[in-house]
């Protein structure tokens, strides 16, 4: 909060104008004093300035307590402090001086606050209460809680069925299926969450809320949004367990595709973006529905649910197919999304997980002038690397950059991956650890 | 050591009357406090430092009565002992 620090010249400079003495005297006041307040405190242990404040010294006790970085507990000592306390007078100068400047608040009244944040906790609960029988009735409150899991169980293969379904439909009437792809940019809720708004907004009203209370405004309008999306969620899924069990029906006398479908899989992992092509050239997917089984078999690999063959049956009701058409691209998203993070974690793996060293190559003895750095040099051809045998003896050594003569210190055996010479990120991950221990 | 027992000891040292002493102390205290509340820190090598810190507003509850009430903030004077006058005076033996 200071924006100026002043030292003792400064000081020294506002003394002798106010008194009207040289500044040298002023100097040797301040010295004089300043030294006379050190030795009074040893002395007296107390120090009192009219009109300023009192200097003490306060004794704190000795505790116990633990080095953060070994965990070993040791004992501060007793210890003397000095503890300074400003007359009120000065308090009150510096308060009344200082208010504008640093732009304090006027005070609110408490009751009045928690007030208003206790009705608005009401309103987000009532909110809640009303919402849940609006969306599915009864069963709401149940799907409400499973909702976010549900997709990707269940979801993820009857979706994307659907969605085949869907295009089937689609490839006879070219038209409704563009009207998919926009609705597939928007958010899944949203068509949902437009019939709703228009309640909603009524409710507000009912509760006849102050104009003037832009801050609750704020949270219902958040709460709204939210609790739309719950909603939305809730109704897209009742759907599909709706679908699920309907769809079940039809394809019962279906034979177990699963095993033949996974070595299809495995032949072509471009699926994704055979997908993503689909809505642009709908004729050939007409004459290749094995590239939209595929895709459906994938999701089947990653998710262990019955999958159906891919049928061109169409006994669904359009509002179904063409809502659910809508969530593929969500998921196509989340595929994709989640297949460059398992490559990266592959390769960055080796530096990721903890190191066990359980086989050492030998165990050297520290000679006189020896040194971790050397020892590495002379096993790994890096001297970098020796933060891996420090690793691999960190219980016993307590500074690596000294280590005692005759010392012995077991050489681990390295991953070939971890110590890759030719890899600049082996080298980059080992200074990095080096500079960590070197720290500490 | 209260104010006057300082204003001797410092009279004995300087070689100065009490009175001036007391003029030099009055006016070294006046420009202090016109500094600090002009938001300034003064630092006093060897010693330590002064400085006028911000106390946030705060919700404080009445054990007794179980009434919730806000503390406005407020500015307060704080005193930073210096690293080497901590070391002085940390070795010293338990006053009293």
């Amino acid at each position: 909060m200071s924006n100026e620090k002043l030292s003792i010249q400064d000081l020294v400079d506002a003394i002798a104008q106010r008194t009207g003495y040289s500044k040298k005297r002023s100097d040797d006041f301040l010295r004089v004093l300043q030294t006379t307040i050190e030795e009074g405190l040893i002395k007296d242990g107390l120090v009192k300035i009219k009109g300023f404040g009192t200097f003490k010294l306060v004794w704190n006790e000795a505790r116990k307590s633990v080095n953060v970085q070994t965990g070993k507990e040791y004992i501060i000592p007793g210890h003397n402090k000095v503890s300074f306390i400003p007359e009120a007078i000065v308090k009150d100068t510096i308060n009344e001086s200082s208010t504008p400047v640093s732009g304090v608040k006027p005070p609110i009244n408490p009751l009045e606050k928690l007030n208003e944040q206790a009705e608005e906790i009401k309103i987000i609960i009532s909110e809640l209460k009303d919402l849940v029988p609006d969306a599915e009735g009864t069963n709401g409150s149940i799907d409400l809680i499973e909702a976010p899991a549900m997709p990707l169980e269940k979801g993820d293969d009857l979706v994307a069925e659907e969605a085949k379904k869907a295009e089937v439909i689609t490839e006879t009437k070219p038209i409704e299926k563009k009207e998919d792809n926009k609705e597939a940019k928007t958010p899944v809720v949203a068509p949902v969450a437009e019939t709703q708004a228009a309640s909603e907004p009524q409710k507000t009203h009912e509760r006849d809320l102050p104009v003037k209370k832009k801050k609750r405004v704020w949270i219902l309008a958040i709460v709204i949004v939210f609790a739309l999306l719950v909603a939305g969620g809730v109704y897209v899924e009742f759907q599909n367990v709706q679908f699920f069990f309907t769809h079940l029906m039809d394809d019962y006398d279906a034979p177990h595709p699963t095993k033949k479908a996974q070595p299809i899989v495995a032949k072509q992992p471009v699926l994704v973006t055979a997908r993503k092509q689909l809505p642009a050239k709908d004729t050939v997917k007409a004459v290749q529905p094995k590239q939209q089984s595929k895709a459906v078999e994938k999701k089947a690999v990653q998710t262990p649910v019955v999958t159906t063959k891919p049928q061109p049956k169409v006994d669904n009701t359009k509002s179904n197919t063409k809502k659910v058409a809508t969530e593929p691209k969500i998921e196509q998203k989340t595929v994709q999304k989640a297949e460059p993070k398992a490559q990266k974690s592959n390769k960055t793996s080796i530096f990721d997980k903890p190191r066990v060293y359980k086989t050492f190559i030998c165990i050297e003895t520290i000679e006189k002038g020896s040194h971790l750095t050397l020892i590495a040099q002379k096993y790994y051809g890096y001297k970098t690397f020796w933060v891996y045998i420090y690793e691999a003896n960190k219980d016993k050594i307590s500074n690596p950059e000294s280590l005692p003569v005759g010392f012995k210190v077991k050489v681990p055996k390295l991953d070939a991956e971890l110590i890759d010479l030719k890899n600049p990120t082996c080298k980059k991950y080992a200074q990095e650890l080096e500079a960590k221990y070197v720290q500490k | 050591m209260n104010n006057k027992e300082l204003q001797t000891a410092l009279a004995a040292k300087l070689e100065m009357s009490t009175s001036e002493v007391d003029l030099f102390l009055q006016s070294t205290v006046d420009a202090m406090v016109d500094q600090l509340k002009a938001n300034k820190t003064i630092n006093i090598q060897g010693f330590g430092s002064f400085e006028v810190r911000k106390k946030e507003e705060r919700v404080t509850v009445n054990p007794l009565t179980k009434v919730r009430s806000m503390v406005p903030s407020k500015l307060s004077l704080a005193f930073k002992t210096s690293t080497v006058y901590k070391d002085k005076i940390k070795d010293l033996p338990r006053h009293e």
